[in-house]
């Protein structure tokens, strides 16, 4: 599974930091799910597809 | 805010206690200490730094207004304790054998059991801290 949230943090002018306070989680998950090295719970999708105001599907892109 | 003193409690008292055996051991009274205390030692204070990692993690999680834990760190931790228990079952059986083989004192063999199983814990842990890819 990949996803779209770097290309989306630039778009929306986030860091790491600001992105990893707005869903509440460390800012090294953040750097874990952009390299690609984890795949989030349900609910931390659902709230990192929020901050971007788009669904699931258009951050995490099932291959 | 008791999350983050919890952890810095018990790092203190380790370290007191930790500190207090260093000091009664004779690798530090003695000038004719064993290889194997001095491994003892390392291995100690290998595994106090480990928890100093931890508890700066936290702590500099906690100032920039992060969780000290989140999913990550919580799955990365279960990942590394079930791994280095199913591990360790194999750790106790060398060291039964051991025992048997060589002899000694079973206290001995407690202590490296015990020191064993603290190291294959943090070295689990930060193998799936470096690596990720947990899911696999």
């Amino acid at each position: 599974m990949s996803n779209r949230i770097k290309e989306l943090r630039a778009r929306f002018n986030l860091t790491q930091l600001d992105l990893a306070q707005k869903v509440g989680v460390r800012r090294e998950t953040i750097v874990f799910l952009e390299k690609g090295k984890y795949n989030p719970s349900l609910k931390l999708a659902h709230d990192i597809s929020k901050v971007f105001e788009c669904t699931i599907e258009e951050v995490f892109i099932f291959s | 805010m008791k999350k983050i003193y919890l952890p810095l409690f018990i790092i203190t008292m380790i370290a007191i206690i930790v500190g207090i055996w260093i000091y009664q051991t004779d690798a530090v009274k003695s000038d004719t200490a064993l290889f194997s205390e001095y491994m003892h030692i390392g291995i100690i204070i290998l595994l106090f730094a480990f928890g100093i990692f931890l508890a700066i993690r936290r702590f500099s999680s906690t100032k920039k207004g992060l969780p000290p834990e989140d999913e990550l760190s919580k799955r990365i931790e279960q990942k590394a304790a079930s791994k280095s228990f199913f591990v360790s079952l194999f750790l106790w059986l060398v060291i039964m054998y051991l025992q048997d083989e060589k002899g000694g004192e079973a206290e001995t063999f407690f202590g490296y059991g015990i020191l064993g199983m603290a190291l294959l814990f943090a070295g689990f842990y930060f193998y799936y801290y470096f690596k990720g890819n947990i899911d696999e």
